[in-house]
């Protein structure tokens, strides 16, 4: 082995010195020579490396070091570099986008597709100290740009959300925006014009749910222009917004629909409607969840409809009382004011073969079709049951009767024997007893899907359950 | 004691000797040495994972499996550079509060501002091909060193700086293996970006 250690041969002695270290001599005193030889070819400062051993070893720094240490390199970079990136290759774009602390906390997937600020709150780096929520929703806002697919605010009241930052989230190109959840809009800080403004700016071919619950600057007329534009929108949640207006939430949404849908061209998506509206709403939507425009609807939320205990009382008392207040909501009413018209609404219940998930939870008609229906003729006469009511829902999934009084167990465990998909039951505050679960099991096999069962709240006893 | 020898035994089987000071920029190092030093028999000392053996010569020899000897040289170098850095620190923070001793605090804040100012020095000493910068940066992860540490991430992230991405590609010699629609896709996602 030869040092060659001249002046302006600084490289070749510097290649033999390595090379020697790492051919590995054992002599410590060698190595000290060799060692001390490289070191002052170093201090010359002429020599580059970089030059002198190729670019024969090139590293992945994403791919080879720990996570620590690429967070220690990423420390140095800006956002344009860091979004570049992300564009190398997937394994870069994959791995580096797990990594929440690259990106301030936020949640980042390529897509942004979940934005939720309290987390954000968590995850935030102490660097970027900011005094409220509204600072991680910006924050947030300009992290993503226009890549922004979802916006989540359950209660704008309680974040303190305000006009500026509606009209920030329609500021920039928010060319992918899909879904956008705003609670709680009041006319306290908003005005009409501003939650317009907001989903003018919108991609209407992109926007799929739309929820705006107790939104009180929503008008019927801008709910329209949005459902008619946007022609994806599978969601709509409009629970609580017109309450002013004559007929409520549900009228409006009802005009709404046949306004836009009587164009026969025009192919509904709606996929679910939520409306959990004032309780004396709920009869004008009834009889037009059969009409052709609701005919794809999977997911039907309509909670505290019938919130009244007192409604519950009076349903006891017999169907045909003439003061029963839900007989505008009741399923049987319906068939008494259109006699001759054999689209009663327990039928439009069959009108549903892609229904999936049926939230009914404290909705009157549900238990009167368990109790009183068995009594109750159509207008062809026939004899109307719970099962016979949806045979063709094979396909349900959740059965939620969650606070329906009355249940008849064979009914009940008709029903339940003809879906074979269904996972979820929900009998919880039911007066269900264990007459209601011998129903169940002796109807062969009906409870075999079933994952989720729910009891609290009912008459079975532990006994039974231990029994069975 | 500063006439102490430590001896380093890298991955390879070699042994380096530095005196103890110099070393002692290792956090690891110094533990496992401050560990040694209590331990009253000649024998042998565990600090968990690690053995250090005092030798008859009271130097004391330190593997240091994950580094391979010239690694570990280049390492020892920048130390022996960096000695005088810490005396001046150390002087300095004696001289601002000659009471207390040094903080944790106090040590985080020069860390920081390592991190602000890589020294010449160090860019010259870094400018080292991928395959050794990237040896570099585990092993001063694995002694513990966070200025080497710190200044060899600057580095990477120099190389990473203001590229476009198809030069990241080429400085790391990663393989796009997007789909053209998929890579297009991409570029339109971070397209924003650009603008700013």
């Amino acid at each position: 082995m030869h040092v060659y250690f001249v002046s302006g041969d600084h490289e070749r002695a510097l290649a033999d010195a390595r090379t020697a270290i790492r051919v590995g001599h054992k002599s410590a005193q060698r190595l000290q020579t060799l060692h001390d030889e490289y070191k002052r070819t170093l201090k010359c400062g002429k020599v580059d490396l970089i030059a002198t051993r190729g670019r024969d070893r090139t590293f992945d720094p994403i791919l080879h070091l720990p996570a620590e240490l690429v967070l220690a390199v990423f420390e140095h970079l800006d956002t344009k570099d860091r979004f570049r990136c992300i564009q190398v290759c997937w394994y870069w774009h994959d791995y580096l986008t797990s990594l929440r602390e690259i990106w301030g906390g936020c949640e980042f997937d390529g897509s942004w597709r979940r934005f939720d600020p309290r987390s954000i709150a968590q995850h935030v780096s102490p660097n970027h100290a900011t005094p409220s929520p509204l600072s991680y929703i910006y924050q947030s806002f300009k992290w993503a740009g226009s890549r922004l697919r979802s916006v989540s605010i359950p209660d704008c009241r309680a974040l303190g959300v305000k006009q500026a930052t509606l009209s920030y989230i329609g500021e920039s190109r928010r060319p992918l925006l899909k879904q956008i959840k705003l609670g709680h809009i009041t006319g306290k800080y908003f005005q009409a014009g501003d939650l317009e403004h907001l989903l003018r700016r919108l991609n209407p071919r992109i926007l799929t749910h739309l929820h705006l619950p107790y939104c009180s600057v929503l008008t019927p007329r801008l709910l329209r222009q949005v459902i008619f534009l946007c022609t994806s929108l599978v969601s709509v949640d409009v629970s609580g917004c017109f309450q002013h207006v004559p007929g409520g939430g549900c009228v409006v949404l009802v005009n709404t629909m046949r306004s836009v849908y009587q164009n026969e061209l025009v192919r509904p998506r709606l996929r679910e409607l939520i409306c959990d509206d004032h309780p004396d709403n709920i009869h004008c939507l009834w009889p037009s969840v059969c009409a052709p425009y609701f005919r794809d609807l999977q997911v039907l939320k309509l909670r505290w409809i019938q919130a009244d205990r007192g409604a519950f009382s009076m349903a006891a008392a017999g169907p045909h009382n003439q003061h029963f207040p839900w007989q505008w909501a009741g399923a049987h009413a319906l068939p008494q004011r259109r006699p001759h018209n054999s689209q009663c609404v327990p039928v439009s219940w069959l009108e549903f073969p892609s229904l999936e998930h049926l939230h009914l939870d404290k909705v009157m008609p549900w238990a009167c079709i368990a109790t009183d229906l068995h009594n109750y003729t159509d207008a062809g006469g026939q004899a109307i049951t719970m099962a016979h009511l949806i045979p063709r829902c094979r396909d349900l999934e959740t059965l939620i009767l969650k606070d329906c009084i009355s249940i008849d167990g064979h009914a009940l465990a008709e029903l339940v024997g003809s879906c074979s998909r269904l996972r979820n039951l929900d009998l919880s505050c039911t007066m269900a007893d264990n007459r209601v679960l011998d129903a169940l099991l002796e109807a062969a096999g009906s409870l075999k899907s079933v994952i989720d069962l729910r009891l609290d709240g009912t008459r079975i006893t532990g006994a039974k359950l231990l029994q069975w | 004691m500063k006439s102490n020898l430590v001896k380093l035994q890298s991955s390879d089987g070699t042994i380096l000797e530095v005196p103890q000071e110099v070393i002692e920029q290792s956090k690891l190092v110094k533990s496992m040495l401050a560990d040694c030093d209590g331990s009253p028999n000649e024998g042998r000392c565990n600090d968990g994972n690690l053995l250090a053996r005092r030798l008859v010569d009271h130097a004391i020899v330190i593997p240091v499996p994950n580094v391979n000897g010239p690694v570990l040289a280049r390492v020892i170098d920048y130390c022996k550079h960096h000695l005088n850095d810490k005396e001046k620190r150390g002087l300095a923070s004696a001289l601002r509060a000659a009471s207390s001793k040094p903080s944790d605090e106090e040590e985080d804040a020069a860390i920081r501002e390592t991190i602000e100012n890589i020294t010449e020095w160090d860019q010259e000493f870094l400018k080292v091909d991928q395959g050794t910068l990237f040896d570099l940066i585990l092993a001063a992860n694995y002694l513990d060193i966070q200025p080497l540490l710190n200044s060899a991430c600057y580095m990477v992230a120099n190389m990473m700086k203001g590229k476009s991405v198809g030069e990241i590609r080429k400085t790391f010699n990663v393989k796009c293996d997007f789909t053209p629609e998929e890579e297009a896709m991409v570029i339109a996602d971070n397209q924003w970006c650009e603008d700013i």
